[in-house]
């Protein structure tokens, strides 16, 4: 698949100019935002496709090595220009002087190294886009990344991905390092924010934000109601909207699914784990997410009392998870919500070795057809990776529930970013990451 | 010294000593509040006199000099005092003693030339014509004998010379006094759009303005013509610099042009915050230097600065090696929009003044003064709009709508007074602002970009 040239802006140029120079004054400098919201907040890895973390926070502090302004174009966001073909092959070259927000000098070999961690978890499917890859670094400069024959618009339009931001060589979850607004400090019940000074792409308006990780989807609309907040998550206040705040709706940035495992025996066959979640009323149930329409008919669980498990730690998924359990409980056919420590969910998710599972999906952001292969890859990751290496990855764009038809995932709801923010703030929507734009939130 | 030159000298004098035109727009002048030293810039009537010397060379002993009646395309209610102190000023400056005479016609100058016995005379016409002192000197020699007068009657013209400078306060003491009235305004299409800063001037020497264009992506060198900004060169960023380690995601850029120390041209310093060097370039985009630091404007040249905490450093240094009249220094505060302007003052000395604009506002500097001007957008210039020798400073709203934005221009009296002078809304807002040289009889021009047209205000 290649792009036509003029989808491409000149190499370092859209870099810059993802946001129009429309201020007459200049945006104000400073500020720290307050907010609450219902995952956990102790680790982050964008090249998870299930953490919805990374989904909604990736943009302020990971940039892609390309990316895409206002009209689709791609651009060159931390490379020096496009992709181009040198003696049949395809190479990127990155800027000079990157450094991450700890510091740390960020070269092709970061490049390497984040392809080959992406390689090794589920993001790695979408590299089923580029079967030829072959990567090494260019000897005569570390700049430059050699990556084989490849279709240089096929390998910038798989890094303008969330999913494959550049990240330092030493990346680790718990303690995030990247080249984007802030640097991001994490712990057990928040996450610190701090404007990042090495900032690739420009540091944040803002001096900071403080984001508290909520026991429910309640705490948010709570806190931001009594003004104890500056954004509510999902909403403009609990009891009654707060005066003045201006609500916003960002988009989609992923999906709250039910999986059927092997353990579901009968019931685990394709397209039964979606008929499951077409039996769950969201759309009643205030779980956060975005209506489904051209619903079918759903079916009750039929089958023996089980578990329905969700990742320890995010409240939203805990509360969903109740709510499915609860729905789809009958007598006989009990079905309890059990949190379940991550690293175990992982080997029994690989394994296949459960009942039912809540979990999220993140939206690669690579066109409708990867909206597919992202949930297959709940499935299998074969599948996932045989839907991505299709030659024709044109695909109309439809609603994610309507696509799991011989998939063992049933969509219950997008997870939209979307809720109020207080008055004396601009909160702009990311262009192309989905979500905020966090790095241009600033002060009116 | 033959005694009618004692006249004509002691002439000059008293004409040096006549009292100021006192402004009609603020209280006398007084003692001067600044203490930052006069450095030597030069005024129009000092750059006229150097060039003609210079271009005049070496003389017979003993010329006298004279001058034609003054013209002018303005009023010039004080035209006499100006031709005289021409006069004085070439005649000091070519000739030992210095030698005037007050006749008015060329077969005057070479008939007083031969009366006291000299070799020759310098002949002046002095003109203001399109906002400029023209000052043509023409040397002529004389026959010095009866037999050589019988062949050559008249006077020979040896050499002539030509020198021009833009009108400035010093020179506006003689001429009718400028108002800065309600705008009109001319708006000419084709401009790039998301223009980051602006400048305007000859920069290449060829009699008229350009008008200098800086967007993200590329300079532009145009010009103003039937309704349309023509481009005549254009070069882009990218073959000029990469892109900056840590640029800002709001862009900060400058524009200033530096009158060379060897022409008429002038350089272009620019520099955005995009892009990891800053550049001088010549008028045909070559570059001439590069630094890792910003420039600004600072008086009638540019000086570095550092970004800090997406601010600029207060800390000036200079640019491009070499010394620099008033560096090292500092800016007032740290600042995120910067305009300067050397300007002369009614008495011939000269002024640098510093706009800056930061956190708490709008700042005007010269030395240790400082005026506040309150809340002002990030699109600032200043300078001597109305050749009264204060200045004057151009600025925006500081507003987040386009739709809000106005061009405020006011007035800083020497008393420190503020006059606001007019205000023109700009409803695309304004996305950079400069203050033109002086091209006719009236107002100097300003110059802003709002939304891929320039306006050309006057």
């Amino acid at each position: 698949m290649s792009l036509s040239r003029r989808t491409f802006v000149a190499a370092g140029v859209g870099a810059l100019i993802a946001r129009p120079v429309e201020a007459m004054g200049r945006k104000p400098i400073g500020g720290r935002l307050r907010l609450r919201w219902p995952y956990a907040t102790d680790a982050i890895d964008p090249h998870d496709l299930f953490d919805p973390l990374a989904a909604c926070l990736g943009t302020a502090i990971f940039n892609t090595v390309y990316a895409r302004d206002s009209r689709g174009r791609v651009y060159s966001a931390l490379a020096a220009g496009l992709p181009r073909q040198e003696s049949g092959e395809t190479t990127i070259r990155l800027r000079g002087g990157l450094r991450s927000a700890t510091g740390r000098r960020i070269d092709a070999r970061d490049l390497l190294t984040s392809f080959k961690r992406a390689k090794g978890r589920t993001a790695g499917v979408f590299l089923a886009m580029l079967p030829s890859l072959r990567m090494r670094i260019d000897s005569s400069d570390a700049l430059r990344l050699r990556c084989g024959r490849v279709d240089p618009a096929t390998l910038a339009e798989l890094l303008c991905s969330p999913l494959f931001p550049l990240l330092p060589g030493t990346y680790d979850p718990r303690r995030p390092d990247g080249t984007g607004g802030f640097k991001a400090t994490l712990l057990a019940d928040r996450i610190t924010l701090d404007r990042n000074g090495f900032a690739a792409r420009g540091s944040s308006f803002l001096d900071g934000a403080t984001i508290r990780s909520a026991s429910d989807l309640t705490s948010s609309l709570r806190a931001f109601e009594m003004e104890r907040d500056d954004l509510g998550w999902l909403g403009l206040g609990l009891h009654r909207d707060r005066a003045k705040a201006r609500p916003f709706d960002f988009g989609d940035v992923g999906w709250m699914v039910l999986t059927t495992g092997d353990r579901a025996r009968a019931l685990a066959s394709p397209g039964v784990a979606q008929q499951l979640a077409n039996a769950v009323n969201v759309e009643a149930l205030h779980l956060g997410l975005r209506p489904r329409e051209g619903l079918q008919r759903g079916m009750p669980w039929l089958g023996e009392p089980t578990s329905l498990y969700y990742e320890q730690g995010s409240a939203h998924l805990r509360v969903v998870a109740e709510r499915v359990a609860a729905q789809l409980s009958s007598r006989g056919h009990e079905i309890r919500a059990a949190s379940i420590e991550p690293a175990r969910w992982r080997r029994l998710r690989k394994n296949r070795d459960y009942s039912l599972a809540v979990q999220f999906v993140r939206d690669p952001r690579l066109g409708p057809w990867a909206v597919r292969a992202a949930l297959a890859a709940v499935d299998r990751r074969r599948l996932a990776e045989e839907i991505v290496s299709r030659k024709t990855r044109r695909a109309p764009a439809r609603p994610a529930h309507l696509l799991t038809a011989n998939l063992r995932v049933g969509v219950l709801g997008a997870l939209s970013v979307r809720g109020g923010i207080a008055a004396g703030w601009h909160m702009p929507a990311h262009v192309h990451g989905g979500g905020i734009d966090w790095s241009n939130i600033h002060r009116l | 010294m033959n005694p009618r030159a004692w006249v004509c000298c002691l002439l000059f004098v008293g004409v040096g000593l006549l009292p100021q035109r006192v402004s009609a727009r603020a209280p006398a002048p007084t003692k001067s509040r600044t203490e930052a030293p006069a450095d030597p810039s030069p005024t129009a009537l000092s750059t006229v006199v150097a060039v003609v010397k210079r271009d005049l060379g070496q003389l017979p002993p003993g010329v006298i000099v004279a001058s034609a009646p003054f013209t002018s395309d303005v009023k010039a209610p004080r035209a006499a005092a100006l031709r005289l102190r021409l006069l004085q000023l070439v005649a000091s400056s070519i000739s030992r003693p210095p030698a005037a005479a007050t006749v008015s016609r060329l077969v005057g100058a070479t008939a007083a030339a031969r009366k006291r016995g000299l070799a020759g005379f310098v002949w002046l016409r002095p003109e203001v014509r399109a906002g400029r002192l023209a000052l043509t000197a023409e040397a002529y020699s004389v026959a010095a004998t009866v037999w050589s007068r019988a062949a050559r009657p008249g006077a020979t013209l040896l050499r002539q010379v030509h020198a021009e400078a833009r009108l400035d306060a010093q020179l506006r003491l003689y001429l009718t006094p400028l108002r800065i009235g309600e705008p009109r305004v001319e708006k000419f299409l084709g401009a790039d759009h998301g223009i980051v800063a602006l400048a305007c001037g000859d920069i290449d020497a060829d009699g008229r303005s350009e008008v200098v264009s800086m967007s993200r992506r590329r300079l532009l060198i145009a010009r103003l013509a039937a309704g349309r900004v023509v481009r005549e060169h254009d070069v882009s960023w990218a073959s000029l610099s990469g892109i900056a380690p840590v640029p800002l995601r709001e862009p900060l850029g400058t524009l200033t042009l530096v009158p060379r120390d060897d022409g008429p041209k002038m350089w272009i310093d620019a520099s955005l915050s995009d892009r990891g060097q800053s550049v001088r370039l010549d008028d045909s985009f070559s570059v001439i230097a590069t630094s890792p630091q910003r420039v600004v404007p600072f008086g009638s040249g540019s000086a570095c600065v550092r970004m800090k905490s997406m601010y600029l450093d207060p800390k000036l240094s200079s640019c491009w090696g070499g010394p620099v009249v008033g560096l090292p220094a500092r800016l007032p505060l740290r600042a995120d929009a910067v305009a300067s302007a050397r300007i002369v003052r009614t008495d011939g000395t000269s002024q640098r003044w510093l706009a800056v604009r930061g956190p708490s506002g709008l700042r005007l500097h010269a030395g240790a003064t400082g005026y506040a001007l309150g809340q002002a957008g990030a699109q600032v210039a200043v300078g001597d709009l109305d050749q009264d020798g204060q200045p004057d400073v151009v600025s925006t709203r500081d507003v987040q709508q386009p739709r809000h934005d106005k061009v405020d221009v006011r007035s800083i009296a020497s008393s420190g007074l503020v006059q606001p002078r007019f205000t023109l809304p700009v409803l695309a807002g304004v996305d950079a602002v400069a203050i033109c040289p002086v091209d006719d009889a009236g107002v100097a021009p300003v110059v802003l970009a709002s939304g891929g047209e320039i306006w050309l205000i006057r």
